[in-house]
């Protein structure tokens, strides 16, 4: 008995086989477009959830034991929110023992760039509540602390023109920038992918806009937040 | 033909290559599956993040049980007056988190003492006409109370202040004190006109007449004597009338009773006077009296033979005199010995004899301070026959005290003692109301049960509390003191005015203000002003220290007196208040002069408006809103019940009227502040009541202040 493989055989069994490592590829190319769509597409997410979390828990503890008329400040592609950010070296703004809240600082006088505040201590705890990098909210509008602010001095740079007025009420801010390489809350990286930072305030109604992008991926998503 | 086949080895029946297709193909759609399905964990766990920060940010978090609570005292409010608000703050935990909120709470009210409390409807005039002759050193039937009485060194004898220190007498280099049953015994006056008794005429009447002075709270009074005429134009003042008093003294050898009176008929003024009285207080024995126009000598038509001039003793022109000042509606009162002669003066002279408070004034019901809000019900201080009398006291047998005007730090336990004057002022503490009377009379009051619990005569004036000690003053004799619960008197100090810290006590006179300490009363410091200290201001919140002058000045001191500021205010009048509040931290004054309005920082004068309708009478700052109340009081008669008071509402930081109300007929009292009923109200002399709204007020109700996060959540 023969036994082996005619031509017809093998050519038939040749285009089956091309036809299934064909298929098997186009599989294998499949699963890693989509995987490395899905990949971009997380990280993007990732990053637009990692601001997003802390917007949110910035939002909601904004202006604690503050002044309610300056809980935010807007400017474009920056957004401040009233608040002392809990860090290794401050654990948050306490209640004080005798001055009654809205805490806040006065602007004794401008020098320049830099302002004189009455007190970097605003919740009387011993603690200084300001430092480089972070934002303040003043009557005038929003700044932010210079890098080379030594913390505890009353004199404190700004990183631009200083246009507060004497009189003016400062509190500290939570300061989110974006700039070319992702979201940067008080001069730290937060969100490496995210390349669209809108912030709308409406009345009570503020609405910020996150996009992320990543090779060819772009999301984005709306979060519109009452501010009381 | 044989075709050529290839020998090779051919596995297409082999079952085993079956089982490997199978094997391939359920592995590639096995990880088609895994691969599909941590696309999907992936996007599930991406989009529940989303969904919880969406969801739950923002809202309340699930509160399903109770959180942990502590409430936080704090300063006043920004713009919230720093004497009468405080801040509570509310803290409230639930586990991860915590918020706050806070609203104003009442720290004391901006009560208003009435110094001079006067009804134009109800003005009696009195003159009290003493008999200063040697007729008087006579007994006049009755015996020494048991007071304390003081044999002077002239020999006189005078009723003194109660001293527990005289058993039966003591001796002193004023004189000799005694008890009034030693006086009986040992200081019986000669019974010359055998009417008995053993109390000399002048000890009797000098004594009655004190007595009745100190009850007539409306009454303008004026001293005259037999042998000096008018020796006290009409005052309401009773310092100045016992000093009057003080200055007669039974030596006249005249006694010419009915001339005197005579005369004094034409001194009662023609305005502002409801009723005229005079009290004829004498042995009865006219000496050298009777020179009368002929038309009066005998004016009830007796026919008195001794209805005459008479040299020596034995005119009895006295009743003729009392029936024409009858005929011209001047009640004639006599006071003296038991006598038939006596009474019969007085009955034709419209009086009475030995006349009473009520015989001279009668007062309807009034009060002359906002109620008095106790155990979250307020209270009308009402005065009756113009004594304070509420109605509301269910305990009346208080422990009665005196402070002792020997020994300035030492309560005494008099033997019997009434309760006289207006209540004139008040503070509302815990369960308690302290109450001070215009005749220096102090009472506590127990609002729980209504018990008055103890009475301090010689005590009166502006009440405040700190902590346990109450502070008091000044009393008509210009002292004001410290107490404990005691009751206890812990220091006494001369002062016109006075305020008080928690430490320290700060009294102003003249122009001099001195610190003490609160609960010792030890000198500490003082300092001096340009002109005169109108007010005083203790502000709880910067610790500051604030004095307006008769000059319009305000200086700011330190809790230790250095002068940190001067504010010139530029006012032409006297300052007569101020409250203080803070905005941006800035300390702000609100001044008032009788006819001003001003508001100042430690930079300048920030505005100044002048009251349109009325003077001053008192103000409170709420929620930058300074609610000024104002008197427009009748030009003619004085009265708290004449002219119209109003409510003017004005922006504490620019002075623009922001509202105006009228208020009552006559002089408000108030604000009565309820925050819990979110309204102040004023009342009326009469008791009416006026209720102002302030639910509207930011403040009134919890507002929050945020929230923090300890543990974080998504």
């Amino acid at each position: 008995m023969n036994k082996g493989l005619s031509l017809v055989e093998f050519l038939v069994s040749m285009t089956i086989a091309s036809v299934l490592i064909l298929a098997l590829f186009s599989m294998n190319l499949l699963c890693a477009g989509t995987y490395t769509e899905v990949r971009d597409s997380w990280y993007c997410m990732q990053s637009l959830r990692n601001a997003l979390v802390l917007l949110d828990r910035d939002l909601a503890q904004c202006a604690c034991l503050m002044p309610p008329d300056l809980k935010i400040a807007l400017l474009d592609r920056e957004l401040f929110i009233a608040g002392v950010p809990v860090t290794s070296s401050h654990g948050g703004l306490s209640v004080p023992q005798n001055n009654a809240p809205p805490l806040y600082s006065l602007v004794r006088s401008t020098h320049g760039s830099s302002l004189v505040f009455d007190t970097v201590d605003i919740d009387a705890d011993s603690v200084a509540d300001y430092w480089a990098d972070l934002g303040i909210i003043t009557d005038s509008g929003p700044y932010v602390i210079s890098h080379t602010y030594s913390r505890g001095n009353t004199l404190v740079p700004i990183t631009t023109e200083a246009t507060a007025a004497v009189g003016d009420r400062i509190v500290p801010a939570i300061h989110y920038e974006l700039r070319t390489d992702g979201l940067y809350r008080n001069a730290q990286l937060i969100a490496e992918a995210v390349n669209g930072f809108d912030t709308v305030m409406e009345e009570n109604l503020l609405t910020i806009r996150l996009q992320a992008g990543y090779n060819h991926v772009c999301k984005q998503i709306s979060y519109p937040i009452f501010i009381r | 033909m044989c075709a050529n086949r290839y020998h090779t080895p051919s596995s297409s029946d082999n079952s085993g290559w079956v089982l490997v297709y199978a094997l391939v193909f359920v592995l590639v759609i096995q990880a088609a599956s895994l691969f599909a399905l941590t696309i999907i964990k992936y996007n599930v766990k991406s989009g529940n993040v989303f969904h919880t920060i969406f969801k739950n940010s923002h809202a309340p978090e699930l509160k399903t049980r109770p959180p942990e609570t502590i409430i936080h005292a704090l300063d006043a409010p920004d713009c919230w007056d720093h004497a009468a608000f405080s801040t509570e703050l509310l803290e409230r935990t639930w586990g991860g988190e915590r918020s706050f909120s806070w609203r104003a709470c009442l720290k004391e009210q901006p009560g208003i003492s009435s110094a001079d409390p006067l009804l134009s409807s109800h003005k009696p005039h009195l003159i009290i006409l003493l008999d200063d002759s040697v007729t008087m050193k006579c007994s006049c039937g009755k015996t020494y109370d048991e007071g304390t009485y003081l044999e002077c060194q002239s020999g006189e004898i005078v009723p003194v202040p109660y001293r527990d220190d005289v058993q039966t007498s003591l001796y002193s280099q004023t004189g000799t004190f005694f008890r009034g049953d030693y006086g009986n015994t040992y200081y019986a006056a000669a019974d010359t006109n055998a009417f008995g008794g053993t109390i000399c005429c002048w000890t009797y009447l000098v004594s009655y007449i004190k007595t009745l002075i100190k009850d007539l709270q409306m009454c303008e009074i004026a001293i005259a004597s037999t042998s000096r005429g008018v020796v006290q134009p009409f005052t309401r003042d009773i310092a100045a009338l016992y000093s009057a008093l003080e200055s007669l003294h039974p030596e006249a050898t005249t006694s010419p009773l009915a001339e005197s009176l005579a005369l004094l008929l034409d001194d009662f003024p023609d305005a502002c006077i409801t009723s005229r009285d005079i009290i004829v207080a004498t042995s009865g024995i006219s000496i050298d009296d009777g020179n009368l126009p002929a038309w009066l000598v005998d004016f009830d038509d007796d026919n008195n033979p001794q209805d005459c001039y008479i040299e020596g003793t034995g005119s009895h022109c006295l009743d003729d005199v009392a029936a024409y000042a009858s005929s011209i509606h001047i009640r004639i009162h006599t006071a003296g010995p038991d006598t038939a002669y006596l009474s019969d003066v007085a009955n034709k002279g419209g009086g009475v004899y030995m006349p009473s408070k009520l015989s001279i004034e009668q007062v309807p019901d009034f009060v002359c301070l906002m109620r008095a809000p106790v155990l979250n019900t307020k209270h009308f201080l009402v005065n009756k026959g113009g004594t304070f009398d509420p109605g509301w006291l269910t305990g009346t047998s208080p422990t009665f005290y005196q402070a002792g005007p020997y020994n300035p730090l030492h309560l005494c336990l008099p033997p019997a003692l009434n309760l006289q004057g207006i209540a004139t002022s008040q503070f509302a503490s815990d369960q308690a109301l302290l109450c001070s009377t215009s005749r220096d009379y102090l009472l506590d009051i127990d609002m729980t049960t209504g018990d008055l619990m103890w009475v301090i005569e010689g005590i009166g004036g502006k009440i405040t509390k700190r902590g346990e000690t109450i502070v008091a003053g000044p009393n008509r004799y210009g002292y004001i003191h410290g107490l404990g619960g005691g009751p206890e008197i812990l220091w006494s100090q001369r002062g016109d005015l006075f305020e008080s810290s928690l430490g320290n006590a700060y009294i102003a006179q003249d122009n001099i203000i001195t610190s003490v300490d609160l609960e010792s009363g030890l000198y500490l410091t003082e300092c001096a002003t340009a002109s005169d200290i109108s007010s005083l201001r203790y502000d709880p919140c910067s610790g500051l220290l604030l004095a307006g002058t008769t000059g319009g000045m305000i200086y700011i001191f330190n809790t230790d007196l250095a002068l940190e500021d001067v504010i010139l205010t530029n006012a032409d009048g006297i300052i007569c208040d101020m409250r203080t509040f803070n905005r941006h931290k800035v300390l702000h004054v609100l001044a008032f002069t009788p006819n001003r309005a001003m508001c100042a920082t430690q930079a300048g004068l920030l505005w100044s408006r002048s009251l349109d309708n009325g003077t001053y009478t008192n103000a409170v700052v709420m929620d930058n809103g300074a609610y000024i109340s104002t008197w427009s009081r009748d030009e003619g008669c004085e009265g708290m019940n004449t002219g119209r008071s109003y409510l003017m509402v004005a922006d504490a930081l620019t002075g623009e009227k922001l509202a105006e109300k009228t208020l009552f007929a006559g002089m408000a009292f108030g604000p009565l502040i309820d925050l819990a009923a979110k309204n102040i109200e004023y009342n009326s002399w009469d008791m009416q009541v006026h209720t102002e709204d302030i639910s509207g007020l930011d403040g009134i109700s919890y507002s929050s202040l945020g929230s923090q996060r300890t543990q974080i959540t998504p």
